[in-house]
C-alpha cells in the first residue's frame, strides 16, 4: 500500500551479553520522510539501524521494512536490494581502488546509476584510481554515500553519515542527501549526534536513549507541542504542587521556576496561578531544549 | 564481487602456502641423488650387492606417504585464518552483509574459493615429484602424482569444512589457526593413537591414499566420509553465521 510506512518497528528488544541495547523500541518512518535518530552514544541507535537491514537479529519485537522482515531470508535480501546502509565505521576493503569498489558493488544492482557515480566522484573530489587504503575517513564517508546513492535505493539507512567530516564536507554531504531525497522521493533514517544537523534536514525526530524511543514524531509537531513555562513564584509557594501528565521537568532556582511541558500547558499555567505566580511566560522550546528535557526527565 | 573479495583477502596466505608447499616438496625430494650416491658408497665399502632405491619409492616414502598431506593440512589451517571473522575485525563485514545476498551465499562462495586455492596447492604439491624427477634424470608417472593430489584434496574436504566453520568464529587470526590445528591433532590423535583398529582409516592415511599403495584400491569410503563431514560442518557454519549479529 502506498500509504503504509516504509519502516514499522514495534517492541524491539536486543541484549548483547549483559548490556541492553534495545528495550522495547518502537519506530515508524512514513514514505518520503527523513527521520533523525538522536541520542547519546550507546543508546541503541546503531543497533536499531543494523536491525533494519538484517545485520542484527532482534531478541523480541518485529521490524518491518517495506512490509518485510529483514531478519529472515529471503526477506532480508529483498530489503537490502531496496535499502542502502552506510555504517558508522565506513570500513572499506583496503586492497581495492575507489573504481574497483564501485564496479564490484554495481554488480549486485541491476538498476545501478552509473551517471550518479560520475557525478558524485566529481562533486566529492574522489579519484577512481585512488587506493582505498590511502583514503581519509572523511573521503571514505563520501564514497559510502556515493555507493548508497548509486544503488538507487528507496530507503537510505545512514549511521552518523557526517560524523567524520569537517564542517564544509558535512554540509556537502547533507546537501547531497537532501538532493537525492528530493529527486528520488526516497525515505531516509539517519542516526546523528548533531541536533543542528537533524533540525536542518529531518522532518521527523526520534530521541533514542537507553534502548527506548523516548520521543518520536514530526519535527514541526514536536516544536509546536513543547513549551517552556517560566514562573516567578512567591517565596512560600510549594513547587512540588506543580504536577500533571504534560509536565516533563521542573527546574527551580530560588523563586524562579522553569518548567518543560509536553502538550497542553494550560493546566500547568492554571496551577501556577493558584500558587500565586507573579509572572508567567510561555515560549516554544528549541530542539536542543526538547532533547535535554527529554533525556534528563528520563535520567 | 564476493569471489574477488575472498581472493583478495586470502591471496597472500595462498601464495605463502603455495610457495611453502613447493619448497618443502623440493626439499624432501632433492636429496635423492645424494641418497643414491651414499647407498653406492656404502655398498662398495661393505662389499654388499648394491640395491638402489627407485625415485618412485623414494618419493612415496619421503613425500607422498605423509609429508605432502601434512603440509597441505598446515596450508588449510593457515587459509582458515580469515573469512567472516577477519572481516568482522576489520569492520568491512557491515558493507559486505549490507549487499543484497543471503549470508549463506557468502559462505558458499568463500568455501568455493578456499577449495579452489587448496586444490591448486594440492596440484602444486603432487606435481613436485614428476618435475623433480625430470631434473634428476628420473621419471615419475604424472597420473599417479595427480591421484595423490586428488586424494589429498578429497580426503581433506572435511578439513575445508572445518576451515570454513572456523572462519566464522570471531577470534583473532592466530587463534583460528590454533583451533584448526588442535582439531586436526585431536581427530588424528584419537583415531590413530588411541583406537588402533582405526589406524588404517585415519584422515592422514585416507589423504595419502595408503590403500592404493598397499593393495591398489582407492579410498572411496574415506573420501565419502570426508565429504560428508565437510557437508555437516558447512551446515553448522551456515547456521552459526545466520545467528551472528554484526
Amino acid at each position: 500500500m502506498a500509504d503504509d510506512p516504509v519502516i514499522s518497528a514495534t517492541g524491539l528488544r536486543k541484549r548483547f551479553g549483559r548490556k541492553v541495547a534495545l528495550d522495547g523500541l518502537d519506530l515508524v518512518a512514513p514514505r518520503g520522510s527523513i527521520t533523525a535518530l538522536i541520542g547519546p552514544s550507546g543508546g541503541g541507535k546503531s543497533t536499531l539501524l543494523k536491525m533494519l537491514v538484517g545485520l542484527v537479529q532482534p531478541d523480541a519485537g518485529v521490524a518491518r521494512v517495506f512490509g518485510l522482515d529483514p531478519s529472515r531470508e529471503p526477506d532480508g535480501t529483498a530489503v537490502r536490494r531496496r535499502a542502502a546502509f552506510v555504517s558508522q565505521g565506513k570500513a572499506v576493503y583496503p586492497d581495492l581502488t575507489v573504481g574497483g569498489l564501485i564496479r564490484s558493488t554495481a554488480a549486485f544492482f541491476p538498476n545501478w546509476r552509473g551517471e550518479l557515480a560520475d557525478r558524485y566522484l566529481a562533486r566529492f573530489d574522489l579519484a577512481a584510481d585512488a587506493s582505498l587504503r590511502s583514503l581519509s575517513i572523511g573521503a571514505r564517508a563520501k564514497l559510502m554515500l556515493l555507493l548508497a546513492f548509486c544503488r538507487a535505493p528507496d530507503l537510505l539507512v545512514l549511521d552518523e553519515p557526517t560524523s567524520d567530516l569537517d564542517a564544509a564536507a558535512a554540509e556537502q554531504a547533507l546537501q547531497a542527501i537532501v538532493g537525492y531525497v528530493a529527486e528520488e522521493q526516497a525515505t531516509v533514517v539517519l542516526a546523528s549526534r548533531h541536533l543542528a544537523e537533524a533540525e536542518r534536514i529531518a522532518d521527523r525526530l526520534t530521541i533514542v536513549h537507553r534502548g527506548q524511543a523516548l520521543l518520536s514524531g514530526a519535527l514541526d509537531d514536536l516544536q509546536h507541542r513543547f513549551r517552556r513555562v517560566s514562573l516567578m513564584l512567591p517565596e512560600d509557594a510549594a513547587v512540588d504542587d506543580l504536577q500533571g501528565p504534560h509536565l516533563l521537568r521542573v527546574r527551580a532556582d530560588g523563586r524562579r521556576v522553569e518548567l518543560a511541558v509536553n502538550g497542553d500547558e494550560a493546566e500547568v499555567v492554571a496551577q501556577a496561578g493558584r500558587l500565586g505566580a507573579r509572572t508567567i511566560e510561555v515560549a516554544p522550546m528549541s530542539l536542543q531544549e526538547i532533547f535535554l528535557a527529554t533525556i534528563r526527565a528520563e535520567d | 564481487m564476493i569471489w574477488r573479495l575472498a581472493w583478495v583477502e586470502t591471496r597472500w596466505r595462498f601464495v605463502a602456502s603455495l610457495v611453502g608447499m613447493l619448497a618443502v616438496g623440493l626439499a624432501m625430494l632433492a636429496p635423492y641423488p645424494q641418497v643414491v650416491e651414499a647407498s653406492r658408497a656404502a655398498a662398495q665399502k661393505s662389499g654388499v650387492a648394491l640395491q638402489v632405491m627407485s625415485f618412485h619409492a623414494y618419493a612415496w616414502g619421503w613425500w607422498f606417504s605423509t609429508s605432502f598431506a601434512l603440509v597441505w593440512i598446515l596450508c588449510a589451517c593457515l587459509l582458515c585464518a580469515g573469512g567472516v571473522a577477519r572481516e568482522a575485525r576489520a569492520g568491512t563485514i557491515l558493507y559486505t552483509l549490507s549487499l543484497p545476498m543471503p549470508r549463506s551465499r557468502l559462505l558458499w562462495l568463500r568455501g568455493a574459493v578456499l577449495t579452489a586455492e587448496l586444490a591448486a596447492i594440492a596440484l602444486a604439491g603432487c606435481a613436485v615429484a614428476p618435475l623433480a624427477a625430470v631434473f634428476m634424470g628420473q621419471s615419475y608417472p604424472l597420473g599417479e602424482a595427480l591421484l595423490f593430489g586428488t586424494s589429498v584434496l578429497l580426503g581433506g574436504l572435511g578439513l575445508i569444512g572445518l576451515a570454513v566453520l572456523i572462519s566464522t568464529v570471531r577470534v583473532p587470526g592466530w587463534l583460528q589457526v590454533g583451533l584448526c590445528v588442535f582439531a586436526v591433532l585431536a581427530v588424528s590423535g584419537v583415531a590413530g593413537a588411541f583406537v588402533h583398529e582405526l589406524s588404517p582409516y585415519t584422515p592422514l592415511r585416507v589423504m595419502s591414499a595408503w590403500a592404493f599403495v598397499e593393495n591398489g584400491r582407492l579410498p572411496y569410503a574415506g573420501w565419502l566420509a570426508s565429504a560428508a563431514v565437510a557437508a555437516a560442518l558447512l551446515l553448522v557454519a551456515r547456521a552459526r553465521l545466520q545467528r551472528c549479529d554484526f
